[in-house]
């Protein structure tokens, strides 16, 4: 009863703290968001310059017709898993220390889904011509082919994003009710609009936790579907290196992997830049840290089942493709990647001492995905480059196109994020007080 | 679409948690105050308090409903587009079941998110037709109780003195636009 009154009386501080980094701005801030305009003003210069030019602007040829686009893709929707990862599942299991973390996560999964649609658009050699992805009966009288993988990519990249985005604005609207009644300007009247008219009466509330309720499971197995489709992309095909049964839970696990491995980045930067340390405790890093180091021993484990039973099996055609990785001319990034996403997790985040070390996690989280980067490239790379005619066999590098795209697009989230968190409480204001009414 | 509004007068009580509101609807309702003219406005969902639960078709109905709507989308889809425009590749078959499982899931998932999404928004929205009252300071930590007078036979200055002796804090009457 006592910390319940306690509880009521922090009000105030919460709202004054987490809206705060909605009303005050520093130039540091105006200093980052014009570097990033203008390494995404680049970036657009360049898919420009692809479009005006054609694809022959890539590095893609016969036979590595998928490369740096199509990997980006894949690790952005992985990225994207954060948020419904760290959130859904966290509000299925009731987990208390979810409630700091949501937001951050959920803003993640949002801007992840934009970035991987538009590697998309990237790769498409006529983009004007996207909207033949569309299911309606086009001039040739031909719907599109839903027998195709990548069709059941679209329709669940589409799905995906819708529900994230309503995932990400329901329990938003208490909160944008709040910053209606106590922040000006412009923006007043947006939240006017997005927030419905809350009230906060007990009906409002009641409907709210019901679609909460129902819709958290439902986004959970969204994701899953969304990266066991991304994954059949690769499994459905008969290219030594993605035929395999374990491409699609592997996927997931991996996409959860370099999810959480972002977030603990992002929960590092909200903390130091708005003081948020209060609310986000190096007991959150520490159960973040826990949860990388499942996904650390999962994905492992899939990985070695999946080089095992080709290892044994000595098919000449697959073998070629574990030879290139192992000992090949793939062997650097390749046990660059064993270093980043397997290794360093274990040495570091098994440590107890180290998983309260909010800088020490955040590193981690960058050598994840940037391991995790260069894991979805040799995903694609090498079984591309070594397909089963021994003359048809090539080498890759991204072009400087390539490179501009991927860089200007790594800005974009980042840009996106920062103008987010200039408008949305990165912390959920109303779950945060529910949280401290819980103890 | 009608957008006509009216300033609704509502009474809005302001108390301090902790207190038992249940007592205090339980005193309005004794002096003949009817339980849709209250409502009680919090800054979080306040667990044991059963009050203003109106009589709606449950939400998972409508989930499920729209989901079924979506399997059929999906259906149309994966087997109605294949049939009527049959495009043969590589020998495979023009209706493929599994792959109708795997459009038809998707399609049942976004129309049961969106239509449950379109529901809460709606409900959301209906629920200040009849006038919800609202003041800054319940985000601060106070719990409101709204009565709207137009359907309270009682006089406000005696429902005001009822409320001071239940405890409230602070009493002000507003025009509410709904």
């Amino acid at each position: 009863m006592e910390s319940e009154r306690t509880a009521w009386d922090q009000m105030p501080k919460i709202n004054q703290d987490l809206l705060a980094p909605l009303q005050t701005t520093t130039w540091p801030y105006f200093v980052l968001v014009g570097t990033l305009g203008v390494i995404v003003a680049v970036g657009a210069g360049a898919w420009s310059y692809q479009i005006e030019t054609g694809i022959g602007q890539t590095n893609l040829h016969k036979p590595i017709f998928w490369a740096s686009y199509i990997a980006s893709f894949v690790y952005w929707i992985g990225v994207s898993h954060s948020g419904t990862f760290i959130s859904g599942v966290l509000r299925l299991s009731k987990a208390e220390w979810r409630r700091p973390v949501t937001r951050v996560a959920e803003l993640m999964t949002i801007i992840s889904v934009t970035i991987a649609t538009l590697f998309v658009f990237y790769h498409l050699g006529r983009v004007w011509r996207w909207y033949y992805l569309v299911p309606y009966p086009n001039q040739r009288e031909i719907w599109p082919n839903f027998r195709s993988p990548l069709m059941w990519d679209a329709t669940a990249v589409f799905t995906y994003a819708t529900a994230s985005t309503i995932y990400l604005y329901l329990p938003l609207i208490p909160d944008l009710a709040l910053a209606r009644d106590r922040i000006g300007g412009w923006r007043q009247s947006l939240y006017s609009l997005l927030s419905l008219g809350w009230r906060g009466s007990q009906n409002e509330w009641r409907t709210l936790n019901a679609a909460i309720r129902i819709i958290t499971p439902l986004i959970v197995m969204v994701m899953v579907s969304v990266h066991s489709i991304v994954g059949w992309d690769f499994g459905m095909s008969l290219v030594p290196g993605w035929h395999s049964s374990i491409i699609a839970p592997y996927f997931v696990v991996g996409a959860v992997h370099s999810g959480l491995g972002m977030v603990a980045v992002g929960l590092y930067f909200i903390r130091r830049t708005y003081h948020l340390e209060d609310y986000i405790r190096p007991e959150h890093f520490d159960k973040l840290g826990k949860l990388m180091v499942v996904t650390t021993l999962s994905l492992a484990y899939l990985y070695f089942a999946d080089q095992l039973t080709v290892w044994y099996g000595k098919v000449p055609d697959e073998m070629a493709v574990l030879r290139s990785l192992v000992t090949g001319s793939y062997a650097t990034p390749f046990l660059t990647m064993i270093v980043l996403i397997y290794l360093i997790p274990i040495a570091t985040l098994t440590l107890p001492v180290f998983r309260v070390w909010p800088f020490g996690v955040m590193v981690v989280g960058i050598a994840i995905n940037l391991g995790m980067y260069i894991e979805r490239m040799l995903i694609l790379i090498p079984p591309l480059a070594h397909p089963r005619l021994i003359n048809n066999w090539s080498t890759y590098f991204p072009s400087w196109v390539e490179l501009t795209l991927m860089i200007g697009s790594l800005a974009l989230a980042i840009l996106l994020y920062a103008l987010a968190v200039k408008f949305v409480p990165v912390i959920s204001i109303w779950e945060e007080k529910e949280g401290r009414m819980h103890g | 679409m009608d957008d006509r509004t009216t300033n609704v007068p509502v009474l809005l009580a302001l108390f301090r948690p902790g207190t038992r509101l249940d007592a205090v609807l339980a005193g309005l309702r004794a002096q003949g105050v009817p339980d849709h003219a209250t409502d009680i406005v919090s800054p979080l969902p306040l667990s044991g308090l059963v009050h203003g639960v109106s009589v709606q078709t449950p939400l998972y109905l409508i989930t499920i409903f729209a989901g079924v709507i979506g399997i059929g989308v999906g259906l149309f889809f994966a087997v109605g587009t294949a049939v009527m425009y049959p495009l043969m590749t590589g020998g495979k078959p023009i209706v493929s079941w599994p792959i109708v499982g795997i459009i038809s899931y998707e399609t049942m998932m976004l129309l049961a998110i969106v239509a449950t999404f379109l529901v809460v928004v709606r409900r959301i929205r209906r629920g200040h037709r009849r006038g919800v009252g609202y003041d800054p300071r319940i985000d601060d930590g106070m719990v409101g109780l709204s009565i709207v007078l137009a359907d309270v036979a009682m006089r406000p200055s005696s429902l005001r003195a009822l409320l001071e002796e239940a405890g409230a804090e602070n009493i002000v009457l507003k025009d509410e636009r709904v």
